[in-house]
């Protein structure tokens, strides 16, 4: 009974608001980043400086295409701990940083385009530039790269007013290994308005 | 500017400079280092008696003549005194450097001063003539548009090398078979730099359990 409660509140949302054909977005997000794989083992803790930028076009009631740029910055510091490797020892306290910065294009499907909560999937690709940082007293070890990457987002666009929408977004990034780098994952939780621009 | 842009502006703003902000190390001793290492078939175990000069060697550049500098006595007798309380804690004996010791440690210092020094990217401008510059043409001073600023911080270095005189045999150099190395700023009052050598021998220490007996 509960379940069917939500549902009809869903449908009745459904009918409040419709979205206008062919509309631009633009949007802001603050994002706070879970690293997973390789990023988190460097780091454990998630972070919470980091913004996106999208740019969404919707020429179909179902369907739209967008472009994303952003950044994320973990940090950890580690206390100060003995680190071996062979015959050496070293001791220090350590100040770990991933800078990521991801570039991508992608696809958007709207669930739902005539509902005030507009539940979507989308699937991006691009590249993402890391620059992995570990300071180790006065020194500092360092690795940067542009690496390929792909994200699956899941995604919910809510309507503030007719033109303004509030977003919420779950954004599983994957960064491939280069020659320089290791392979890097994070889940980036977006949260921000969009508005539309035309 | 209507509502949802501005409040998208402060949001985006507000997200850049949570972006940018980075946490740094806020003391001194964040930035201390030790670093040890060991020559892997040395056998530790079987040695016992230790020897340690009178003074800390200064390397510097100063010494391009020969001549040899020591450490400040404040620093280095910190640094002896240090070793030798680690040494003694540790098992060892302590004896004269005639009296053919099993290790010699040798421990020696370095500081370097390092300079930054910013100027704008107009330090030698020049400029041909033109309608602005009519006349010829021309340069301005550094720091004509924007004075150039300095800044310096120090750092030091101690070394500590453990030696084995027994194999000095065949050469004139001695194979060191433990080796630390403790870098940080030299900054701050000379009690705190002395706090810090001290903590970071005893690391250096600590980590190399192969030295106790």
């Amino acid at each position: 009974m509960k379940q069917s409660k939500y549902i009809s509140l869903i449908a009745m949302l459904c009918v409040a608001f419709s979205i206008k054909a062919q509309v631009s977005t633009f949007g802001a997000n603050y994002v706070i980043s879970i690293p997973m794989g390789n990023t988190a083992d460097f780091i454990g803790l998630p972070s919470y400086r980091g913004a996106s930028f999208e740019y969404t076009y919707v020429p179909d009631d179902h369907f739209g295409v967008h472009v994303e740029g952003g950044w994320n910055n973990f940090y950890e510091k580690k206390e100060k701990t003995t680190y071996e490797y062979k015959t050496l020892a070293v001791t220090g306290i350590q100040y770990r940083y991933v800078e990521s910065v991801p570039i991508f294009v992608g696809a958007n499907y709207f669930i739902l385009p005539e509902a005030i909560v507009k539940p979507y999937v989308a699937f991006g690709l691009g590249l993402i530039y890391t620059e992995k940082r570990n300071d180790v007293g006065l020194y500092t070890l360092s690795s940067d790269s542009w690496q390929f990457g792909l994200k699956p987002e899941l995604g919910v666009a809510i309507n503030l007013t007719e033109n303004t929408f509030f977003k919420l977004s779950a954004k599983y990034y994957q960064a491939f290994k280069t020659n320089d780098l290791d392979a890097q994952s994070f889940l980036g939780v977006n949260m921000g308005l969009a508005f539309m621009v035309q | 500017m209507n509502k949802p842009i501005s409040l998208l502006m402060f949001l985006a703003v507000s997200a850049l400079f949570a972006g940018c902000y980075r946490d740094e190390p806020v003391y001194t001793s964040d930035l201390d280092l030790v670093v040890t290492n060991y020559q892997k078939d040395f056998a530790f175990s079987t040695k016992t008696t230790f020897s340690l000069p009178d003074s800390v060697v200064l390397i510097s550049d100063e010494n391009y003549d020969g001549t040899i500098s020591y450490a400040k006595p404040t620093y280095g007798n910190t640094i002896l005194a240090e070793i030798r309380s680690n040494m003694l804690a540790n098992g060892w004996v302590e004896v004269d450097k005639n009296a053919n010791p099993d290790v010699i440690i040798l421990p020696s210092v370095s500081q370097t001063t390092n300079v930054f020094y910013y100027y704008s990217y107009s330090y030698w401008s020049w400029y041909y003539p033109s309608s602005y510059y009519p006349g010829g043409w021309g340069w301005y001073y550094p720091g004509y548009y924007f004075p150039p600023t300095t800044s310096t911080y120090k750092t030091g270095s101690v070394f500590i090398q453990m030696t084995d005189p027994s194999n000095a045999a065949t050469s004139d150099q001695l194979p060191v078979v433990w080796t630390a190395v403790i870098n940080g700023l030299l900054e701050g009052n000379t009690t705190s730099i002395q706090g810090r050598i001290s903590t970071s021998i005893d690391q250096a220490f600590k980590q190399s359990s192969y030295l106790k007996k």
